[in-house]
């Protein structure tokens, strides 16, 4: 039996929701998380009583493409998807072989550099930024992102109370905003 | 020795809350892995057994009534089942309660396997 690399679940969940954005387009990222949380799910309904699989990672990424398979064959007509997918959805033979193409490593590696790049439009605060790319690419919860920055935040403003004298006026300056509490609400 | 069946039993919101942030899944996995584990070290696992789909029909009675899933009619859903071996029901039940699955609120039935022998 394969033990369970450390962070396993957090390394891949940045991974599948970055190609899972592709295929069904930014916009839809609250359903690109839920297949991530649906193949999450399956491994752990199955892994307890079959063991981890040899190669886990590539185990939890067929699991999510199934999934989102399934998502588009049903799906397919009542969401607005990424703009390439309407015509794979015309029939099932090009879904399949076009969905496996973007299942392909290196497609894997373009689809994480292309989700950094959405979290880092201009439009968005420095901090969201941040924010958004440790929770969507590297797997952090919401939460968690909102306890680091909190943290990071109090420091900073302790480090620059220290040496001269406070400005309450000025305590809450624009960089130390909040992250996004929701990034499903996140439109670039 | 006699054997029992553990059947695991959570409603579809208790499993997926109790899976949380990603590093959160990466906890109960492990839970769940070292508890397999130390049943199997201490020879209690007769069989791991399997999970089951959620999904399913239910045909019921003289009609053969079908019906989708067992969700309509019972909260708790069967998510999987091991076959225990144990001394007696007090140390299967005693021994069911480090699963992981009644962190999240779920169940563990322990029932014991009838035994059919004269």
């Amino acid at each position: 039996m394969t033990d369970l690399h450390e962070h396993l679940f957090r390394r891949e969940a940045g991974r599948i929701v970055a190609t899972l954005t592709r295929i069904f387009g930014v916009e839809n990222l609250a359903l690109a998380e839920d297949v991530v949380q649906d193949a999450f799910c399956r491994a752990l309904e199955v892994w307890p009583f079959r063991g981890v699989p040899e190669n886990p990672s590539a185990w939890l990424m067929a699991t999510a493409k199934h999934r989102a398979l399934d998502v588009l064959r049903r799906e397919c007509t009542a969401r607005t998807l990424a703009p390439e997918l309407g015509r794979w959805l015309e029939s099932e033979e090009r879904l399949s072989p076009a969905v496996e193409e973007l299942f392909r490593a290196e497609a894997i590696k373009d689809d994480q550099l292309r989700m950094m790049f959405s979290c880092c439009h201009p439009r968005l605060p420095e901090a969201a930024q941040v924010g958004l790319m440790l929770h969507i690419l590297c797997g952090f919860s919401v939460d968690e992102v909102a306890a680091a920055s909190s943290a990071r935040t109090r420091a900073s403003r302790s480090a620059s109370r220290a040496p001269r004298r406070s400005s309450p006026s000025r305590g809450g300056s624009s960089r130390s905003r909040t992250p996004p509490t929701s990034p499903r609400g996140f439109r670039p | 020795m006699s054997e029992f069946i553990y059947l695991y039993r959570s409603t579809n919101e208790a499993s997926r809350a109790a899976m949380g942030s990603p590093e959160q899944m990466q906890k109960s996995m492990q839970t769940w892995m070292a508890w397999m584990q130390q049943l199997a070290d201490q020879g209690h696992i007769k069989n791991p057994g399997h999970p089951l789909e959620r999904a399913g029909k239910l045909v019921k009675g003289k009609q053969r009534t079908i019906t989708d899933g067992p969700y309509a009619e019972s909260k708790d859903i069967i998510g999987g089942y091991t076959l225990i071996e144990a001394k007696d029901l007090a140390e299967a039940v005693e021994l069911s309660k480090g699963c992981p699955i009644l962190e999240g609120g779920g169940v563990v039935e322990v029932r014991p396997v009838l035994k059919t022998g004269m």
